[in-house]
């Protein structure tokens, strides 16, 4: 993991010592340079003290701490004076600076010739070189004794800069998986608030999720209890008669019961598996819809044999819709399940399928009794039974239905027929275009 | 003893007359609140106890609690719900239930319960209820003479039953008809006297005291 202090600390530092070893260089040969400029200066000075001065009153002109001597000659070439004995200066006859060995040493000597006398002011170069550098190392060193403490500073600054972000971090570590308030957001910089805001709502989304399997499992709790309830009971009375004929009926029941929590179980299954459907398989494929609904006619001929049903079948629209034959089935199957549940006796189905536009239209007609206004929209929630339908339902099939049909894109509705003759459910759904086959 | 049955899940409705019917109670069974309340409402329905649902289409089971207590019906009612949560069962017994079951429950429970609110709503103690002579026993539903076992059918049992309620308490016909035929079962016009005819040959002519033209009573004493 890349800590963002560290990198933040080792490139400043980085860049500090880079900067501040340029500026130490650049100080450094800049005051070498105007130093030995200074010295340049005092040498052709001393020439001009010296030939203000009377040479002959033997006064030492010399500056002993420079090590500068001075030898001066008359206009015939003949040295007057001399401040020194250890070297012997040359009579130039050249002037300004120059640079010559005297006594195997380099000099730094100034010639001038003022009053038709010829002046020489020399210093060891050594003696230059020496004072250049003490001055220059007086003004680097500052810098380099200062870098280490910009540093200490900039790791200080750094530090205290994304404390929010460490106390962030702390903050989310010490939560507990189901903690649902949000992060505290007040008082943090501008550039971590939108990740704190971006958690925060991904811990809402988080929480509502939560809520949802909450409720789902209390609800298929409780769902599940009713079916158990009666199955218990139908066990418990199973041996409570001697006449065979009852104890067939009970037994019969028995079976309906198990019947019944098995088909509750499946539904919860299936809705659940069909909620948290991540794999989108097969969404994004077409078919067709006429097709389809010509074999759930044919699979459901038998089931609504026993009860001379009747499932006529107009599907002429040539649409094509999104989803594959699996969730079509489940759809049309629940659909066409409730339909039989309420279908009187001979009674009669109607699946038809429509192209209007760029949307498809399917719609199941039975002959039940319909449901009430109020309840048209109520029975797609989850283990909502219309009360009075006196069914054994799951109260899960509108619901695995709806959840369906959204996921490609559609949306399914239940109407009274105008003259409550029965219901009448409706999908929609966007056709897809020939081109696109 | 005559029970009303409000259950919407025609399942658990079915299983519940059917064990309790083995039982030898009379039982009536309704599907939703608005019949539920009619039923205990009218007086001439002499129900000793109601199973009460809590989830009823039309009226819930606790809006048909609260108006039956209202109008001042003092019926045992035992709640069987699928609801388990404190609160619900709190508010049950606040509105006036006597007792609390959640589905899923085994039936013996459910008996032992019925005989329960049925011994405390009678004011008993003793589970037995019992004459000088006899003793009937509802939770093994036998009936002894002197301690000696006595095989009894099971209207017959009815019968005895109501009748040992409050011992020395007058039944008329039509009382003891409400307490041992459902709405569903065809009562003959003289069933009731062809009934006490066995039950008197079984147990002892002179442990039911006939009052010509009001009713019957057992005899308390020896």
């Amino acid at each position: 993991m890349k800590s963002l202090r560290r990198r933040l600390l080792v490139s400043l530092c980085i860049a500090v010592l880079v900067v501040g070893s340029g500026l130490a260089g650049i100080a450094y040969r800049q005051v070498n340079r105007e130093t030995k400029e200074l010295l340049d200066n005092q040498l052709a000075q001393t020439a001009g003290i010296v030939a203000g001065q009377t040479v002959d009153t033997g006064h030492r002109s010399r500056d002993d701490d420079n090590d500068i001597e001075v030898a001066v000659w008359d206009a015939d070439g003949r040295l007057q004076y001399s401040s020194t004995a250890r070297i012997a200066v040359p009579l130039t006859h050249s002037t300004g600076f120059t640079e010559m060995i005297l006594g195997g040493e380099p000099y730094r000597v100034y010639a001038t010739n003022i009053g038709g006398r010829h002046i020489e002011v020399t210093q060891p170069v050594d003696t230059r070189e020496d004072q250049a550098e003490a001055a220059a190392l007086a003004a680097f060193l500052p810098v380099l004794v200062l870098l280490p403490v910009l540093a200490l500073v900039i790791a200080f600054v750094i530090r205290a800069l994304l404390q929010p972000v460490r106390d962030v971090a702390a903050t989310v570590a010490r939560r507990d998986a189901f903690a649902r308030e949000a992060l505290q957001a007040e008082g943090l910089p501008a550039e971590v608030m939108p990740l704190v805001t971006e958690i925060n709502r991904l811990l809402e989304r988080q929480n509502e999720a939560v809520q949802r399997e909450r409720h789902f499992i209390a609800d298929a709790a409780h769902a599940l209890r009713t079916p158990l309830a009666a199955l218990q009971l139908q066990a418990d009375v199973l041996d409570g008669s001697d006449d065979p004929a009852e104890r067939a009926r009970r037994l019969s029941e028995l079976r309906a019961g198990i019947q019944r929590a098995a088909r509750l179980s499946e539904q919860l299954l299936s809705l659940a598996r069909i909620e948290s459907d991540t794999d989108t398989d097969g969404v994004g494929q077409a078919v067709d819809l006429d097709a389809v609904l010509r074999e759930v006619q044919a699979l459901y001929q038998s089931a609504a044999e026993p009860q001379q049903v009747t499932l006529r079948l107009d599907a002429h629209s040539h649409a094509r819709v999104r989803g594959d034959q699996r969730r079509w089935l489940l759809i049309f199957g629940n659909l066409l399940d409730n339909a039989l549940r309420y279908s009187p006796r001979g009674g009669r189905i109607e699946l038809l399928t429509a192209a209007e536009g760029t949307a498809a239209r399917m719609e199941i007609w039975d002959e039940g009794s319909g449901l009430d206004e109020d309840q048209l929209e109520r029975v797609f929630e989850r283990f909502y039974c219309a009360p009075g339908s006196g069914s054994t339902g799951s109260g899960l099939g509108f619901a695995t239905v709806r959840t369906l049909v959204r996921q490609l894109g559609g949306e399914v509705t239940l109407h009274n027929r105008t003259d409550r003759s029965g219901l009448i459910a409706r999908v929609i759904l966007p056709q897809i275009k020939e081109e696109s086959r | 003893m005559r029970i009303l049955i409000v259950e919407d899940d025609p399942m658990i409705g079915a299983s519940l007359v059917h064990g309790l019917t083995d039982e030898g109670y009379a039982v009536d069974w309704v599907r939703d609140g608005e019949r539920a309340e009619a039923a205990l409402q009218d007086r001439l329905n002499e129900f000793q106890i109601a199973l009460l649902d809590w989830g009823l289409p039309q009226k819930t089971g606790i809006e048909v609690l609260r108006a039956i207590r209202q109008s001042g019906n003092n019926i045992p009612v035992l709640i069987i719900t699928a609801r388990d949560a404190l609160h619900d069962r709190v508010e049950g017994l606040d509105q006036g239930a006597d007792d609390f079951l959640v589905k899923p429950f085994e039936l013996a429970e459910l008996k032992a319960r019925i005989r329960a609110l049925a011994r405390r709503h009678a004011g008993r103690i003793e589970p037995q209820l019992k004459t000088a002579i006899l003793a009937l026993d509802p939770a093994s539903r036998t009936v002894t003479r002197e301690g000696r076992r006595i095989q009894l059918t099971a209207r017959e049992y009815a019968v005895l039953h109501a009748l040992m309620q409050r011992p020395g308490t007058l039944l008329s016909r039509a009382q003891l008809e409400e307490r041992i035929y459902g709405w569903s079962d065809a009562v003959e016009s003289n069933a009731v006297e062809f009934l006490l005819h066995g039950l008197r040959q079984k147990i002892g002519s002179e442990q039911i005291e006939n009052v010509r033209g009001i009713g019957w009573r057992v005899v308390t004493g020896g």
